[in-house]
């Protein structure tokens, strides 16, 4: 099976005193669904950020398909952050335009068909719209694209659980099988059955990278179990 | 791609701009109305012939205020479409907005051309209307002020009495016009790249990124305005000594143009240091938390 990420060493310290990543090791395989699980403040965001070029490390490297994150990564990540980015003033179909002008793995019409489904109008300005149809809007934009590795930071915190099974939904139903897709969130339990495999982070180091079976397997219990036990406070 | 984001950049810029120029236009055109309306004519014909009384101050008053509201509108004008290009730049740099800039498959460099090139040209479409704007209204306050029957003059008399003046003054007006347009043309992109510059190395405080972007900006203003002082202060001393050894040796006296070349390779060698300095913060130093 060959490496999609490869992450050897990485440090990070926002301040020059507490490393909010420390010597992280990690590699990362095509056509799985990864969930990145840690308690806040673990440093996930950090990993996620650092993955896509908007943060840089202060030591060690990160590669994504053999190459140093840059514009050619760039292009084949689809990256969702955990916050509103899009400018607030554009209606949905500019921003549409927008990531087909720039991403040639972007379908307009299989975002207009998720668009459709959900009864969000293109017309639409995104000042508009409440804070759950923004990060819809969003999740559309990044499951549109035909990319090898998917990115996606806190997906379905803050939205409500119909919402949740409609985000899994549209991830599993949209992505590509030989992509990579990483989801980073503490609701495990919401997305434990969709997963392959699952990293846990704690204070900016792994403490386990494991298939999901091989957990359930090795220690008798469910993911979520599993996590609270290792992060019990 | 750098076509697509000049595109996009313009795009995104053009309507604030485009609405600033708008509102520029349309005070000069109510202004030069204003100056050629019979309103303003009576009231110049009510002081000439003395039906306002003794020292009546209605026209002066009059004058004054729209004269400064116009000044106002076009400081406004400039200085808001200059703030609005920084305040954008900061924004789809370095806020949440960044998280889509700095995730398009682009290279920094281009990033930072297509914001370069689209502020720089917006600002110098300000400032030429601006300068268009004052000439028109000036032109026709004066207009207004000569009886009609001698109007026919007035074009060839304000070039030749500038021509005059340069001449006195001994600078060539060719040369003259040639470093007000080049300063015109150069300047915008270099300030732009200037105050891009100071945004930029705001972000690299640890806190308070929009404050210290500020400080950024006022400090390469500083910066900016103490090169200019001390290449100014060089070149006025040069240009003194040579004068001074024009009139041992008895030659005519002539400005050299030099000085005003000097001037604009500076000011272009700091724009384009600022870029690399950009460059070089958005590409090692982003860190958009």
């Amino acid at each position: 099976m060959s490496d999609l990420v490869e992450i050897t060493n990485l440090t990070k310290s926002y301040d020059g005193k507490r490393n909010a990543l420390s010597n992280l090791n990690l590699t990362l395989t095509k056509g799985k669904i990864i969930g990145l699980l840690g308690p806040n403040g673990s440093g996930k965001t950090t990993l996620i950020k650092l993955m896509n070029g908007l943060l840089q490390p202060g030591a060690g490297s990160i590669k994504i398909g053999g190459m140093e994150v840059g514009a050619q990564t760039k292009a084949h990540v689809a990256y969702l952050p955990d916050q509103t980015y899009l400018e607030g003033g554009r209606r949905v179909s500019e921003i549409l335009e927008y990531f087909r002008a720039f991403y040639e793995d972007f379908s307009v019409e299989k975002a207009n068909s998720m668009l459709q489904n959900l009864g969000i109008d293109p017309s639409m300005r995104m000042n508009q719209m409440s804070k759950g149809t923004k990060e819809k809007v969003q999740l559309i934009l990044v499951m549109s694209r035909g990319a090898d590795l998917y990115i996606l930071d806190e997906p379905i915190a803050g939205v409500d659980p119909a919402a949740r099974d409609y985000i899994l939904r549209t991830i599993i139903n949209n992505y590509n099988p030989e992509s990579t897709v990483m989801i980073s969130t503490h609701l495990i339990s919401d997305i434990e059955n969709v997963l392959d495999e699952a990293i846990f982070i704690r204070a900016g180091q792994i403490v386990l990278h494991s298939s999901v079976d091989n957990i359930r397997e090795e220690f008798g219990k469910s993911v979520n179990d599993y996590f609270k036990e290792v992060f019990a406070c | 791609m750098l076509g697509k984001l000049i595109k996009y950049e313009w795009k995104s810029v053009s309507k604030f701009c485009f609405i600033a120029l708008l509102v520029l236009v349309g005070i000069t055109l109510l202004g030069s109305i204003y100056y050629i309306s019979p309103l303003w004519n009576g009231l110049m014909d009510l002081e000439e012939s003395g039906a306002l009384g003794e020292g009546a101050i209605i026209p002066f008053l009059t004058g004054m205020t729209s004269f400064f509201a116009y000044i106002l509108v076009v400081v406004g004008v400039m200085y808001g479409a200059y703030l609005y290009l920084l305040i954008r730049f900061y924004r789809s740099m370095y806020s949440n907005e960044g998280y889509l800039t700095h995730t398009l498959p682009v290279t920094p460099q281009q990033l930072l051309i297509s914001k370069l090139l689209v502020s720089g040209v917006w600002c110098f479409i300000t400032e030429v209307v601006a300068c268009l704007s004052i000439f028109l209204l000036v032109f026709v306050f004066i207009w207004g002020l000569i009886p009609a029957g001698e109007r026919h003059w007035l074009m060839p008399e304000m070039f030749s009495g500038m021509k005059m003046t340069f001449e006195m003054a001994g600078i060539n007006l060719t040369s003259f016009w040639l470093a007000v347009f080049l300063a015109a043309l150069i300047g915008p992109f270099t300030s732009m790249s200037l105050y891009f510059c100071g945004i930029s190395l705001g972000q690299l405080a640890k806190s308070h990124r929009g404050l210290m972007a500020v400080l950024g900006c006022v400090g390469v203003y500083f910066v900016n305005w103490i090169v200019n002082f001390i290449v100014q202060m060089i070149v006025s001393m040069g240009t003194m000594i040579t004068m001074m050894s024009q009139y041992e040796y008895g030659r005519v006296t002539v400005m050299s143009p030099i000085g005003y070349y000097v001037q604009l390779v500076v000011m272009l060698a700091m724009g384009v240091g600022a870029f690399f300095l950009t460059r070089y913060i958005v590409s090692r130093k982003l860190n958009l938390t």
